[in-house]
C-alpha cells in the first residue's frame, strides 16, 4: 500500500543510522592506551617498557621527591617548616599509618617493582628477530637492578615487606603473599643484583650514567654488604668501581659535580629533564614550577657543621635567602638554585664508595687506609684534615666516617639509615620507641590485604 | 511484514537485537492499526458556522471541524468560517480542534453555529513534564517536583542548579564556594554511588545537557559549572523526577534523579510579547575570619618559646635593642583579609520576544549576566542567545528547532586550597609580617602568596563557548499516534589561559613567568526516535504508550601547552616563552538505548503504568553491555470515590506507589573495564610505557532499586495541598574504585562491589493562606530527611578526613576524639579507643557526618494591591562540618611565624589547673597536628535566602504607552543566617572536585550577601 510505504521511509531513518553508527558507538578505541596483551611485544615496546620503568623509579612519589622528603626529614640535618601537618610526623618521629606520603611511597615502590617484573617476565618471550640475546640480557639486567634498588629501599624503610616477583595480571595474583623478614628481603636484593651482574655487559666501553650498568650493580652491592656488615665484600665491590678510574673519579671541584650533569663522579644518576621533572626543589624554595612550598630547612646543627672547619666547600651547599624574611638559610645553592625541576638524583656516586671503603677498612682494622679514604674526600672539599691525623682507634675512625658521610652525602638520603644501622638513631634523634625506626605499613594496605601484618609498635 | 525483513538486513550486530526486536514489534503493531481506515461519503445535510476565540472574539483561522463517528472534516477559512456538506443527518456531534485551544465537542441541530474556543492555558496548568512526555499532575503515579520559572526569577546567581536550593523536597543543594559560575553540590534523594556520578541528569527540552566540567587547570578544588551556561531567564519550568517510576525511562542515567528544564516557547496566534528584565546587585561577604592581632601573635610566640624551655633573653619578640623585632605590643597588625574582598557588582539583562501566527511559533531570548566574586578578582560573565522555533506544516506535521548559543568568560585565580591562592595568602600569613619589602616589591614572608600580587598580577581567564542545538520533526500518523525524531548536538568548549609573571610566587625568578593555555572540548551527539500513542475511550479509559530509542556519542578532548621563561612581564602568551611543554588527549563513549512506557488510567481514579529502558554502554565489556531498567507505579485517587466525596473534606486525596530499577555508569572512566598500559612515562627525553590499570572484564552496571509511596492531599478546593513521600533506594553492584593491595603495583581496580541505601521522608506543603482580592498570601514549605548508609563495602576507604566503611554513611568524618586538655600539663588528651595506652590510627573513629538530619525551604509570597513581597528561607539541620581552617590555624605554636592563628587560640592552656579545650603553646610534640574532633562542628543553619519587594505600576498608567506590565523590585539574598558554626559560612565545601567529600571547609570565603534592584517590563 502507498500509505504504508511512504511512512516506512521515515521509519527507516533510525535503522539506517543504526547500521552505520552502532559499532562505532559501542566500541570506541582507547586512543591513549594499549591493551595489556599488546604492551611488550617486540624490541621497540620492550625498550619503551624499560624507559617506563626508569620513569617509575624517578617518579615524584619515589626518588623524585617523596622518598627523599621522608628519609632526609627523618634525620638530624633537616627541620620541617611546612604547610601540610602530616609531613611534620617524620620530623617528630610520630608517623601514623594513615600518613599519605608513606602510602604514596609504598605504592610507587611496588609499581616500580611491577614494571620491572613485567620486563623480566616478558622480554624472554618476545618474538622479534631483531631483538638479540645481548640486548635482551641487558634489558632484563637493568630491570633486576631497578627491582633490587626498590626492595633495598623497602627493607630499609619498613623492614618486613612482601616480596613480589611475578608481574600482576589480575587482582588476585599475589593473594596470600605476606610479610617477609628483613633478612629475606636483603637476600632478594642480593639475588637480584647477582642476576643483574651476570646479565649486564661485563666491561662496557662507555657508561651511560643515567642507566644501570655493571658498575651500578657493584656499587649497590657494596652498599648492601655495608648494611649487612659484610665488610670484606663491601670493600671488594667498592674497589671494583674505584679502580675504574678512567670512568669514575672524584671531580676536582666539589661544586662541579652539582653544576654539571653526568660527571665522572656519578655511577648512577637519575635524570630529569623538562619532559620529566621532579618537585624536590619546591620543598626548599618558596618558588618552583610545581608551586614551591618551602617546607624544609637545614638544622642549625648542620649549618654549623657545614660552615665549620671540616665543611670546606660543602658550605656552599647552603644558601642565604636575601629577600625578606631575612635570616633564612636553605640548601641547594649549587644544584637546584637554577632549577626548573630538572635537577638530578645522585643515586650512587663514587664519593660514597670511598666512604664505604673507609668504614669497611676501619671495621677490618685497616685504620691508616681507612683514614686515607676519608682524607681523599675531605681534601677534595678543600676542608681541614688536621683532625684525622694520628687516629688509631677503630670507633674514632668510624665516627669520623659517619660525620663525613653526613656532610659529603648531605640530603642524599643516607643519614637516617646510617644512624639506624649504626644503632645511633634513638640516641642522636631522641627517639624513645625503637619501633619508630621503621615506618608503618599503610593502613589502607592492612584493610585490603589479610596476608599483611603491621610492623610492631603501630596499629 | 516486509518492513521487518528490511530492518533485519540493516541490523548492526547481535548485541542490539533484544531492544531492537522490542522496538520493531511495537512499530509493527502501529502499522497494522494505521492501515485499517475506511471512508464512505454521502450527502444529507449542510452546516455553516464560525470559530472564534472565547476571550478575545478573534476569528480563528485553520481550526479543524470533525463530525464525530466519521472522517469528514472541514477547516475554518480566513474569516474563521467553515462550510460542511455531509452525509450525516442532524443532530450530530462536532469536534472542533485548534492548536493552542481546548478541543470542543458540541451537538448541533441546525445551521449556522458559532463556536467559541477556550485557550488551552487553563488546562495546561496542571500538566507536568515527565520523561518523554507530559502528564496530568492529578494522575501521576510517581514523585515529581515542579518549580516554576517565576519562583526563581529574582535569585541573583549564575546557575539554575543553585536556584533550586530549598525549593523542592528531597533535593539537597549547597554552594561549594562564593565564586560565581562554579560547581554546586546537588543530590536528589541522597548519594547512591562512590565512584560513578551522583549528579542528577539534566534534560533541557528533551535534550541531555552535558554537565561535565571543562576546567583543566586547577584552581584548588573548585570546578567551573557547565550548568551555569544555561540562562535562567529562558526557563519556563523545572521538573525534578525523583522516584524510579519517573526516572527509569532514562534508564542508566536516571539513578540520581532527573532535572527536566523546559524553556520558554511562543504560542500560536499570539501577538509578539516583549519582556525586558534588568537588575543590578551588590554583594559583600557575610563574615570574616577572626585572625589574631600582631600583639596576640607576639604573646603566643613568646609563650611557645618559653614553654619549650627557650631562654627569656632570646624570646622571638624581644626589644629591638636586644636584637629582636620588638615587643609584642610593638607589632603591627596588617589586615590582609580586608584587602582581598570587594563590594562585588552583579548585572543581569534579559530581553525576550515570543509569539506566533497560525503556523509558526517563536521565542527569542537574549541574556547578559555579569557577576563579580566578593573575593577579587574572580568574575563570571555570560552572554547567551536562544531561539526556539516551531513550524506547523499541516495538521499532521510539525518541526521545531532550538538553538542556544552561549559565551562565557571567567576571570579566575587559584583561590581556594592552594598556597599560591588569594585567600590562603590573605588568611594564613601572620598579620605582623610586612606586605611589601622595603624596595616596594611584594613581600612573601611566609609560605603563601602575597594577596595583593595574587589579585593584581595573576592573569587567568576561561572563555567558554557552548552551542546546544536540537531539531525535531513530529508526525501525527493517526489521531493520538505520533512519531517524533530528534537530532541534537551539545558542543561545549573552553579555552583557559593563565599567566603567572615574575612578580608572583609561581613565576618568580628563576622561573621568570609561567603560563598555560588549554583548550577543552566536549561534543555530545544525540539521535532519538519516539512513538507515542494516546487514547481515551468513552471518557473513562485513558491509555498511553510510548516507545523510542536513543543513540548517543560523547567525545572529550583536551590540548594544553605550558611555557616558562618569559622575556619580560609584558609578554603573557606561551609563544613568547623560552621553553614549552604540551599535551593532548581524547576519549570517547557511546550509549545505545531503547525504551518504552505504557500507562492506563480508569476514570482518572485508578492509574497504573510501567516502563522499561534497555541501555548499552561502551564502558562495559561485550558480555555486560546491556542493562535493563524496568519500573512500575500505581495510583488511586480516593477523592474520586463517592465515600470520600461524602466526607466533604478532601478536594484531592491520592495514594501512589512505585517500584523500579535505574542504572548508573556516568562518571567512570571511558575504558574502566580494560587492562591497559599508557605512554608518556618519560625518561631521558624518551617516552616509555607503564602498566596503567588492571582489566575487569566483568564490570557492569551499577543498579539502584527504588521504592516510593506517596500521599497527596488537597483541602478547601486545593487551597491547601500536602504531599508526603517515603522512599527507599538501594544501590547494588556499586561501581567502585576498589582499593587493592598496592603490593600488586596498582592501587585500585574498577569493580562492582558494595551497596548503599538511601531512605527518606519528604513533605511539602502549599497553601493559599489568604486569597482576598486586595491581599494574598501563598506559603510553601518543604522538609526532607535522607538516611544514607553504606550497606556493604569489602574494605574501608580513607579519603582526606573521611572514611567510607560498611554500616556508616558516606561523608563520615574520621578523627581522634578529644576528651579535653590535661589541666596539669596542657597536653591534649585523646580517647584511647583500643585501650593499648598508645595513640595510634586504631584510635581513630567516626565522629560525625556531613548529612543534615533535615533540610528544606520555606517560602512566602504576599501581594497587596500592586505590591508583592517574597520571603524565602532555606535550612539544614544536623550536618557536621570539618573546619580545616581552624585546624590548620590552630597549630598551637608548631608553625609559629608561618601560619597565622585565630583569636580562639588565646584560650589556650597556660597554667596548671586551667580548664580549656585549647592545648598549651608548644612547637614540640603532636598536640596540634593530630586530627582532633575539636574542629568538627555543627553546621546547622537557617538562612533568609531571598527577600524581595516588588511594585507593579498601575495598568491604567501604562496603557498609554502600550506597555502591559512594569514591575520594580528590590531584593536581598543571604540577609540573615542563624548558625552556631564558627567558620565564616556553614554553606561550604572546599573539595568541590571530590564527590566523596562534603562539608569540608578550608579557606573559603562566605556566600555573598547581595542587595539588588531591578525591573521587569512587558509590552
Amino acid at each position: 500500500m502507498k500509505f504504508k510505504s511512504k511512512y516506512s521511509l521515515i521509519w527507516a531513518i533510525p535503522f539506517l543510522f543504526f547500521g552505520s553508527s552502532c559499532k562505532d558507538l559501542l566500541d570506541p578505541k582507547p586512543l591513549l592506551y594499549v591493551a595489556e596483551e599488546n604492551s611488550i611485544v617486540n624490541k621497540k615496546s620492550a625498550d619503551a617498557a624499560l624507559i617506563g620503568t626508569y620513569s617509575a623509579l624517578g617518579q615524584n612519589n619515589y626518588q623524585g621527591n617523596t622518598f627523599r622528603y621522608i628519609v632526609n626529614l627523618a634525620d638530624d640535618n633537616l627541620r620541617w617548616v611546612g604547610n601540610s601537618p602530616s609531613n611534620r610526623e617524620f620530623d617528630v618521629h610520630a608517623v601514623f599509618a594513615t600518613n599519605t606520603s608513606v602510602s604514596s611511597l609504598w605504592g610507587a615502590l611496588y609499581s616500580t617493582i611491577n614494571s620491572s617484573n613485567n620486563i623480566i617476565q616478558s622480554v624472554p618471550k618476545v618474538n622479534d628477530q631483531t631483538f638479540g640475546q645481548a640486548d635482551r640480557n641487558a634489558a632484563i639486567g637493568e630491570a633486576y637492578f631497578i627491582r633490587a634498588l626498590a626492595y633495598f629501599d623497602l627493607v630499609r624503610l619498613w623492614g618486613n615487606v612482601p616480596i613480589i616477583t611475578e608481574s600482576t595480571r589480575n587482582p588476585n595474583s599475589a593473594d596470600g603473599i605476606g610479610n617477609s623478614t628483613p633478612a629475606q628481603v636483603y637476600k632478594q636484593v642480593g639475588d637480584d643484583l647477582e642476576v643483574a651482574q651476570n646479565l649486564l655487559p661485563a666491561s662496557p666501553v662507555t657508561v651511560n650514567r643515567n642507566r644501570a650498568s655493571i658498575y651500578a650493580v657493584y656499587a649497590l652491592k657494596s652498599r648492601l654488604f655495608l648494611y649487612l656488615g659484610q665488610w670484606q665484600q663491601a670493600l671488594d665491590y667498592a674497589d671494583l668501581v674505584i679502580k675504574e678510574s678512567a670512568k669514575f673519579s672524584l671531580v676536582s671541584s666539589y661544586s662541579a659535580f652539582f653544576n654539571t650533569k653526568n660527571t665522572t663522579e656519578s655511577i648512577f644518576e637519575i635524570d630529569y629533564t623538562i619532559n620529566n621533572k621532579n618537585s624536590w626543589a619546591g620543598n626548599w624554595f618558596a618558588s618552583n614550577l610545581t608551586g614551591g612550598t618551602r617546607e624544609l630547612l637545614p638544622t642549625d646543627e648542620f649549618i654549623a657543621l657545614a660552615r665549620g672547619p671540616y665543611g670546606g666547600d660543602r658550605k656552599s651547599l647552603l644558601l642565604d635567602i636575601n629577600t625578606p624574611p631575612k635570616g633564612i638559610i636553605t640548601y641547594g645553592n649549587m644544584n637546584f638554585k637554577i632549577s626548573t625541576g630538572e635537577n638530578q638524583v645522585y643515586a650512587l656516586r663514587i664519593a660514597e664508595l670511598y666512604l664505604i671503603r673507609a668504614e669497611a677498612k676501619a671495621e677490618l682494622n685497616r685504620i691508616p687506609e681507612a683514614v686515607e679514604d676519608i682524607r681523599i674526600i675531605r681534601l677534595r672539599a678543600k676542608a681541614k684534615d688536621d683532625d684525622l691525623n694520628g687516629l688509631s682507634d677503630k670507633s674514632q675512625v668510624i665516627t669520623k666516617v659517619l660525620q663525613e658521610r653526613r656532610l659529603e652525602l648531605a640530603y642524599e638520603s643516607h643519614r637516617w639509615f646510617d644512624l639506624i644501622r649504626r644503632g645511633l638513631a634513638q640516641q642522636v634523634l631522641g627517639i624513645s620507641d625503637v619501633n619508630k625506626l621503621r615506618y608503618p605499613i599503610p593502613r589502607q594496605e592492612l584493610l585490603v590485604d589479610p596476608a599483611l601484618k603491621q610492623n610492631p609498635g603501630y596499629n | 511484514m516486509k518492513i521487518i525483513d528490511r530492518a533485519q538486513a540493516a541490523l548492526p550486530g547481535r548485541r542490539l537485537w533484544p531492544g531492537f526486536a522490542f522496538y520493531l514489534l511495537i512499530s509493527a503493531f502501529f502499522f497494522g492499526n494505521a492501515s485499517a481506515q475506511e471512508t464512505t461519503p454521502l450527502i444529507n445535510s449542510t452546516l455553516k458556522g464560525t470559530i472564534s476565540d472565547a476571550l478575545t472574539g478573534e476569528k480563528l483561522i485553520g481550526a479543524s471541524i470533525l463530525i464525530q463517528g466519521t472522517t469528514h472534516t472541514a477547516t475554518s477559512d480566513r474569516a474563521g468560517a467553515f462550510n460542511f456538506v455531509t452525509g450525516q443527518k442532524f443532530p450530530y456531534t462536532l469536534i472542533i480542534k485548534y492548536i493552542g485551544y481546548q478541543t470542543k465537542t458540541l451537538v448541533v441541530d441546525g445551521s449556522p453555529v458559532n463556536v467559541k474556543l477556550e485557550p488551552e492555558t487553563n488546562q495546561l496548568q496542571d500538566l507536568v513534564v515527565v520523561g518523554y512526555g507530559a502528564q496530568d499532575r492529578k494522575t501521576l503515579t510517581s514523585s515529581v517536583a515542579t518549580i516554576s520559572g517565576k519562583q526563581i526569577e529574582d535569585i541573583p546567581v549564575a546557575g539554575v542548579d543553585q536556584m533550586l536550593q530549598g525549593q523542592a523536597s528531597g533535593v539537597l543543594v549547597s554552594s561549594n564556594t562564593s565564586v560565581p559560575g562554579s560547581g554546586i553540590f546537588i543530590r536528589v534523594r541522597g548519594s547512591s554511588s562512590i565512584n560513578a556520578s551522583n549528579d542528577p541528569l539534566y534534560v533541557v527540552d528533551g535534550v541531555f545537557l552535558n554537565n561535565r566540567t571543562l576546567q583543566s587547570i586547577s584552581t584548588g578544588g573548585q570546578q567551573t559549572s557547565p550548568i551555569a551556561d544555561l540562562n535562567p531567564g529562558d526557563v519556563e519550568s523545572i521538573e525534578i523526577l525523583k522516584d524510579a517510576n519517573a526516572t527509569a525511562i532514562y534508564g542508566s542515567r536516571g539513578a540520581n534523579g532527573v532535572v527536566l528544564i523546559t524553556t520558554k516557547r511562543g504560542k500560536l496566534n499570539r501577538k509578539p510579547k516583549v519582556d525586558i528584565g534588568y537588575y543590578k546587585g551588590i554583594s559583600k561577604a557575610i563574615k570574616f575570619w577572626p585572625t589574631i592581632s600582631g600583639l596576640g601573635e607576639g604573646i603566643l610566640q613568646n609563650e611557645t618559646w618559653l614553654n619549650d624551655g627557650g631562654a627569656f633573653d632570646k624570646r622571638p619578640f624581644r626589644p629591638k635593642s636586644e636584637g629582636g623585632p620588638g615587643l609584642p605590643e610593638e607589632q603591627e597588625t596588617i589586615d590582609r583579609v580586608g584587602l582581598i574582598f570587594q563590594n562585588a557588582p552583579t548585572d543581569n539583562v534579559d530581553v525576550s520576544v515570543a509569539g506566533g501566527n497560525e503556523k509558526t511559533t517563536y521565542y527569542l531570548g537574549g541574556n547578559y549576566y555579569s557577576q563579580d566574586a566578593i573575593v577579587k578578582p574572580d568574575r563570571f560573565q555570560r552572554a547567551s542567545f536562544r531561539v526556539n522555533l516551531g513550524q506547523q506544516f499541516n495538521e499532521k506535521t510539525k518541526i521545531g528547532v532550538s538553538v542556544n548559543l552561549v559565551s562565557t568568560n571567567r576571570n579566575m585565580t587559584p583561590n581556594n586550597n592552594v598556597p599560591n591562592g588569594t585567600v590562603n595568602g590573605a588568611l594564613y600569613t601572620p598579620v605582623y609580617l610586612p606586605l611589601y619589602n622595603p624596595d616596594g616589591s611584594y613581600a612573601r614572608p611566609s609560605l603563601f602568596e602575597n594577596p595583593v600580587a595574587a589579585i593584581k598580577e595573576t592573569v587567568f581567564t576561561d572563555a567558554g563557548t557552548r552551542i546546544t542545538s536540537n531539531i525535531f520533526g513530529e508526525y501525527k500518523i493517526l489521531e493520538g499516534l505520533k512519531f517524533r525524531t530528534s537530532w541534537s548536538v551539545d558542543f561545549n568548549e573552553s579555552k583557559a589561559d593563565n599567566y603567572f609573571n615574575s612578580k608572583l610566587q609561581l613565576g618568580q625568578a628563576p622561573i621568570n613567568g609561567i603560563g598555560t593555555s588549554a583548550l577543552n572540548r566536549n561534543a555530545t551527539l544525540i539521535n532519538e526516535q519516539l512513538i507515542s500513542y494516546d487514547k481515551v475511550w468513552e471518557n473513562v479509559h485513558q491509555f498511553n504508550l510510548t516507545v523510542g530509542n536513543t543513540l548517543q556519542k560523547e567525545t572529550f578532548e583536551t590540548t594544553s601547552v605550558t611555557g616558562t621563561g618569559y622575556p619580560t612581564d609584558q609578554f603573557t602568551l606561551v609563544a613568547s616563552s623560552a621553553s614549552q611543554t604540551g599535551t593532548s588527549r581524547k576519549s570517547q563513549a557511546g550509549l545505545v538505548s531503547f525504551f518504552g512506557r505504557a500507562s492506563y488510567g480508569y476514570n482518572r481514579k485508578y492509574m497504573i503504568d510501567a516502563s522499561i529502558r534497555a541501555d548499552a554502554s561502551s564502558r562495559f565489556g561485550k558480555d555486560n553491555r546491556w542493562g535493563y531498567f524496568p519500573a512500575a507505579g500505581v495510583a488511586w485517587r480516593a477523592s474520586e470515590e463517592e465515600f470520600i466525596k461524602q466526607l466533604n473534606l478532601f478536594s484531592e486525596l491520592k495514594f501512589n506507589a512505585s517500584y523500579g530499577l535505574t542504572g548508573n555508569q556516568n562518571g567512570i572512566p571511558d575504558f574502566a573495564a580494560l587492562g591497559l598500559w599508557n605512554g608518556g612515562n618519560n625518561y631521558l627525553s624518551t617516552s616509555g610505557i607503564l602498566p596503567f590499570q588492571l582489566a575487569n572484564p566483568n564490570l557492569k552496571w551499577e543498579t539502584t532499586t527504588q521504592f516510593n509511596v506517596g500521599l497527596n492531599m488537597g483541602f478547601l478546593k486545593d487551597r491547601l495541598n500536602l504531599e508526603l513521600n517515603y522512599y527507599n533506594k538501594y544501590t547494588t553492584n556499586l561501581l567502585l574504585q576498589q582499593p587493592i593491595s598496592q603490593k600488586l603495583g596498582f592501587a585500585s581496580i574498577f569493580s562492582n562491589s558494595g551497596e548503599i541505601s538511601n531512605k527518606g521522608f519528604e513533605l511539602s506543603l502549599n497553601a493559599q493562606v489568604i486569597t482576598h482580592k486586595a491581599f494574598t498570601w501563598n506559603a510553601r514549605f518543604n522538609i526532607s530527611t535522607n538516611k544514607n548508609t553504606i550497606e556493604k563495602l569489602n574494605t574501608p576507604i580513607l579519603d582526606n578526613r573521611t572514611i567510607m566503611q560498611q554500616g556508616s554513611p558516606l561523608y563520615s568524618f574520621y578523627a581522634h576524639k578529644q576528651l579535653g586538655v590535661n589541666p596539669a600539663n596542657g597536653d591534649v588528651v585523646f580517647e584511647d579507643v583500643n585501650g593499648d595506652g598508645l595513640l595510634s590510627d586504631a584510635d581513630l573513629q567516626i565522629v560525625g557526618n556531613a548529612w543534615p538530619d533535615f533540610f528544606g525551604g520555606f517560602g512566602n509570597e504576599f501581594t497587596y494591591g500592586n505590591f508583592d513581597l517574597n520571603v524565602f528561607f532555606n535550612y539544614s539541620i544536623g550536618n557536621k562540618i570539618w573546619n580545616n581552617t581552624r585546624y590548620r590555624m590552630g597549630h598551637g605554636g608548631s608553625r609559629n611565624g608561618v601560619f597565622a592563628q585565630l583569636e580562639e587560640q588565646l584560650d589556650r592552656w597556660q597554667n596548671p589547673g586551667d580548664i580549656t579545650e585549647v592545648p598549651r603553646m608548644t612547637a614540640k610534640g603532636n598536640n596540634a597536628s593530630i586530627i582532633s574532633d575539636r574542629f568538627l562542628e555543627d553546621g546547622s543553619y537557617a538562612r533568609l535566602k531571598t527577600l524581595s519587594l516588588g511594585y507593579k505600576l498601575p495598568k491604567a498608567l501604562l496603557a498609554k504607552y502600550h506597555i502591559s506590565n512594569v514591575r520594580l523590585y528590590i531584593a536581598a539574598t543571604n540577609l540573615i543566617t542563624i548558625t552556631k558554626y564558627k567558620g565564616v559560612d556553614p554553606e561550604v565545601n572546599t573539595m568541590g572536585d571530590n564527590q566523596n567529600v562534603m562539608g569540608y571547609d578550608q579557606a573559603i570565603a562566605s556566600q555573598p550577601r547581595t542587595f539588588q534592584a531591578g525591573f521587569n517590563l512587558s509590552f
